[in-house]
């Protein structure tokens, strides 16, 4: 069987509430993250401000003054999994400590999506290895990518919109490309970048449209069914052929509108498909070739969970909701909003009057969303005519102007508990549910995340690089460390990891 | 193309007593969920949702 080398990549979310005098600061507050961590594991600088541990891990300060956590390279989805917690468990720590320090109240996030009005995401991006070409790989992989949202959406809200739109997918609205390069505007379904950050002959898939996830479920089939459509392709199935879609975007944005699961696209042979049909052509053909020598030897576990999670998704895809992102949220924020006095059908209705005052508030101010009932219905209101106008449409829904408040209070009071679903160290909304034992995403074979806290995955160049920043973790000045080796400046040597399967420690001279 | 393959889960057939028995786990669980959810909503909303949704604000981000 062939072994498949994946990883994911984190971006957090941090903030504090500060406590007596003290003021929660970022930067102090980020970088003390990466200090107390790497005292109290074993770990090794990285070439920049972060820092690789012992588990073969990277720990480092992103763009935008957050913490970002790379899982080493593993070769099961479940392990992965296993790495993505062991993970947030140290940083949920480092985090508590860091707060108890500096007099704060600390809060770490995995939310994807920042709801102040800035319109930045969190990314949380995937990475696969392989060995062929970048845009064929792209031809038989986008439309996996658009179909699969309907078991690894996160859930949660389009940040972009003036209402209260539900997305299956929420770092949906900030893909404007089918394919780019770019990874902080313009970015695309297909990430094009390819740095293998491995030895020629390899190269890496980088993802950067997924979703930072709760459910295990939703964790091991985001990695394990696209790495096995990777296989495929890479073995010259052209898994993807059959189901080319004609307006991937617009197909993206349907898939990740509709919880019915229900809407089909246009393919570029003429048909029209749900993301389910999507997903089962694929699965058909990953069940076929499961035990064929190209595909790893976890084919099978990943394709019988793939089918179990299509057959309820087909019954009905609220069955979910004890399992998947999405599906959770659907139906704590539908139960929220009527537990506010405001049906979740009705609160949908605002959403085209609100879409229409936005646009005329940016047509005569260029740009203001805050708005209150008093400014719409005042006398000085620049979007009086609309109001007038939509106050029939209003009407017809049951609707008043009046309640205006009342939902947008609603919106953010959503847009919070969104952003606190995901809270790590155990006070998130999910982990709560999780503790109470009301959720069914458990895996089997996701474990030991303890011991993955220390240890670094059993096999490949991961195995490796844990091991010897074991050994050689303590002497700072002397080692630093990136994916493909580990450099030695007092005798200048070199841990060659350039092969992505190494299997030894090799030493080499500094190379120039 | 399959768009459906049976599994175990379908031997509980609606109407038979193993499929109600089935259904009502699963209204059960639907209840537990909501409930536990509304519990944990609660004690995680703040005051102000506007000011924490300020505080959490991304400055950069992918």
């Amino acid at each position: 069987m062939h072994a498949r080398l994946m990883g994911v990549e984190t971006e957090y979310a941090v903030s504090g509430i500060s406590l007596e005098y003290f003021e929660f600061n970022p930067e102090d507050f980020v970088y003390r993250i990466i200090d107390l961590t790497a005292s109290r594991h074993r770990a090794l600088p990285d070439m920049g401000e972060g820092i690789f541990l012992e588990n073969s891990s990277r720990l480092y300060v992103d763009y935008g003054l957050h913490p970002e956590l790379s899982t080493p390279e593993c070769d099961d989805p479940r392990d992965l999994v296993r790495y993505i917690l062991a993970g947030e468990q140290i940083l949920a720590s480092a985090v508590d400590q860091t707060g108890r320090e500096k007099g704060i109240e600390p809060m770490i996030f995995k939310c994807n999506i920042d709801y102040s009005g800035t319109n930045s995401t969190w990314g949380c991006h995937e990475s696969h290895l392989h060995r062929m070409a970048t845009m064929e790989l792209s031809r038989q992989i986008i439309p996996h990518l658009v179909s699969r949202l309907i078991y690894t959406g996160a859930g949660g809200f389009n940040s972009l919109a003036p209402g209260v739109e539900f997305t299956i997918s929420p770092r949906t609205p900030h893909l404007t490309a089918v394919t780019s390069e770019n990874s902080t505007s313009y970015r695309g379904i297909f990430h094009t970048k390819d740095e293998s950050l491995s030895r020629e002959g390899y190269h890496r898939l980088h993802l950067l449209c997924g979703e930072s996830l709760c459910s295990e479920t939703a964790m091991f089939l985001k990695a394990g069914t696209t790495a096995l459509i990777v296989a495929m392709a890479e073995a010259g199935l052209r898994p993807g052929e059959a189901v080319g879609i004609e307006y991937p975007l617009d197909a993206l944005r349907a898939f990740s509108s509709d919880t019915g699961c229900a809407k089909t696209v246009m393919t570029t042979d003429g048909k029209y498909l749900t993301a389910l049909e999507i997903q089962c052509h694929y699965l058909d053909l990953a069940e076929k070739h499961a035990g064929e020598s190209f595909m790893p030897a976890w084919a099978e576990d990943v394709c019988r969970e793939w089918r179990r999670v299509l057959n309820h998704l087909l019954d009905d895809p609220l069955s979910m909701d004890t399992t998947l992102d999405w599906a959770i949220k659907l139906s704590l924020y539908k139960n929220h909003a009527r537990s506010r006095g405001v049906d979740w059908d009705r609160l949908q209705y605002w959403n085209y009057p609100l879409r229409k005052l936005n646009r005329a508030l940016e047509e005569k101010l260029h740009y203001n969303r805050q708005f209150t009932v008093e400014f719409l219905l005042g006398s000085d209101s620049p979007v009086r005519d609309e109001v007038n106008l939509l106050t029939p449409f209003l009407q017809s829904h049951e609707l008043s102007w009046d309640e205006l408040n009342s939902i947008l209070a609603l919106r953010q009071e959503l847009f919070e508990i969104d952003t606190r679903f995901s809270q790590l160290g155990g006070k998130g909304i999910f982990s709560e549910l999780d503790r109470a034992g009301v959720l069914t995403h458990h895996v089997e074979g996701i474990d030991h995340i303890d011991e993955a806290m220390s240890d670094p995955p059993p096999r490949h160049r991961a195995r490796v690089r844990g091991q010897a920043i074991k050994r050689l973790s303590g002497d700072n000045s002397r080692y630093k460390c990136d994916w493909s080796g580990i450099w030695d400046f007092d005798i200048e040597r070199y841990l060659d990891l350039s092969d992505p399967f190494e299997t030894r420690e090799r030493w080499t001279a500094m190379p120039k | 193309m399959r768009i459906r393959e049976l599994t175990s889960d379908d031997d509980d057939k609606p109407g038979s007593p193993a499929g109600i028995s089935n259904l009502n786990r699963a209204r059960e669980t639907g209840s537990n969920l909501i409930r536990a959810g509304a519990d944990a909503i609660n004690r995680a909303l703040s005051a102000n949702s506007q000011a924490f949704l300020e505080s959490v604000k991304q400055q950069g981000g992918q």
